[in-house]
């Protein structure tokens, strides 16, 4: 009989132990109105969210495409410019050997006396230099120094 | 065909700074007018692409951004200008960039004062490093560095601009002294200072410091900067006369002779021209 009481204790301290934990669960639960949507959201704010979904869904379309398209490019480049090398090793097979550069000093009137890269303005005299007439390469690609010019 | 005889077709244009000249031999039709105008076209797509007075320029924007997916012609002339770094030991250099806008050529040239109150310009850092990737054609240049293809880009039109010539006939395409022959026809080229040249096959190229130069603060300064120092070159030569294979090959050789001086340049084997200080003139390599 003893256990038995001692046992019906035990059990019944559980249960208010789990009833009251179940309580606090269901008291937090309906406190939290699950069925309430939120605040009311300002309608420009969500139609700025929407459009800067859409503008990185946009953005990532394009850098995808543009991606695409310029790995589709260099691929067929290399491919022309492999068929371009190999037309051009059977040319030089072909042609018959000789030097890169054929010159020689010559008396015959010069065709080209260059057109010079004569700056538009009259560029200052370099103390102890005669007068330039002709060419001298001015860096150029719109002039530039000895990396390029 | 006499072959000393004046071209059938001639065209002049002014590009890249520069009066360009393209020689034809060739009848007078379509065809002929056609590549004309295409290699007058290929200096103009060049120049915009290549340019670094141009902001919209594929160089301009590389040297802002640090980095570019770069056009296949832009990622070939820098590959060019950083083989031509590496074989010469640094003495061609594309990134004097800022070498010459210190010096004070930071416009185009037309626009430089040629005598201006200035201090020292400073030194300026070459040999930024460079790097291609040959599978997207992405360049990247090193924070603090900046690209300059001055005279390789017009030494690669030339040599593009002949290639589209040599298909209809002997040709000739001079850009303010970056030259080229194509044809196996002798041109008779005029070389200031110097003898006329008969030219068969290759290119020549000029590079002198008595042509674009200008003063700061009563000092004389030029676009040839040595990048050892980041100032203009200071040498015994005002103008070396090379030549060579190509026009690219030209223009960095007649650079890299100008900068090593008169005894180097005597030693190294290569045809030039050699203008010196003192108002000597010597043919050397052989001419």
């Amino acid at each position: 009989m003893g256990v038995d009481k001692v046992t019906n204790a035990v059990g019944r301290f559980w249960a208010v132990a789990v009833a009251l934990v179940v309580f606090f669960v269901l008291w937090a639960v309906l406190a939290s109105k699950p069925w309430v949507s939120g605040a009311p959201a300002d309608p420009r704010l969500n139609a700025l969210q929407a459009r800067e979904q859409k503008t990185q869904a946009r953005a990532l379309a394009s850098q995808q495409t543009l991606n695409h398209r310029w790995a589709a490019y260099r691929s067929a480049l290399v491919k022309q410019q492999g068929g371009l090398s190999a037309q051009q090793r059977a040319q030089l097979a072909a042609a018959p050997a000789g030097p890169s550069v054929i010159v020689k000093v010559t008396n015959a009137p010069a065709v080209t006396h260059s057109t010079s890269s004569r700056p538009a303005i009259a560029a200052p005299a370099v103390p102890g230099v005669p007068a330039v007439v002709s060419q001298t390469q001015a860096a150029s690609t719109g002039q530039g120094g000895n990396g390029g010019g | 065909m006499d072959t000393q005889s004046e071209p059938s077709l001639r065209r002049e244009f002014h590009a890249m700074g520069t009066e360009i000249e393209l020689l034809l031999d060739a009848e007078d039709g379509e065809r002929a007018q056609s590549a004309l105008r295409a290699a007058a076209e290929e200096f103009e797509r060049l120049e915009a692409m290549l340019s670094r007075f141009r902001p919209e320029s594929e160089l301009s924007r590389l040297n802002r951004d640090g980095h570019i997916l770069a056009p296949p012609d832009l990622e070939r002339v820098v590959g060019l200008a950083l083989d031509a770094r590496e074989t010469t030991g640094g003495r061609f250099d594309p990134t004097v960039y800022d070498a010459l806008t210190q010096a004070g050529y930071d416009r185009s040239f037309e626009q430089v004062e040629p005598d201006a109150e200035g201090g020292d310009p400073g030194v300026a850092r070459c040999g930024g490093r460079v790097t291609i990737d040959p599978a997207t054609g992405a360049i990247e240049i090193e924070p603090g560095f900046h690209i300059d293809l001055g005279g390789i880009g017009k030494g690669y039109a030339v040599d593009r601009a002949i290639e589209i010539l040599a298909v209809e006939g002997p040709c000739l395409v001079n850009a303010g002294g970056d030259l080229a022959v194509r044809g196996d026809k002798p041109w008779p080229v005029g070389v200031e200072d110097g003898p006329t040249l008969e030219l068969t096959r290759g290119a020549i190229a000029t590079s002198g410091r008595d042509r674009r130069h200008w003063r700061r603060g009563g000092e004389e300064r030029h676009h040839l900067i040595d990048p050892s120092t980041g100032r203009p070159a200071q040498t015994d030569l005002v103008r070396v006369t090379v030549v060579a294979s190509t026009a690219i090959e030209a223009d960095v050789l007649a650079k890299t002779l100008f900068l090593g001086g008169e005894q180097e340049a005597a030693a190294a084997g290569v045809p030039a021209l050699l203008v010196l200080e003192d108002g000597r003139k010597r043919l050397v390599g052989g001419l």
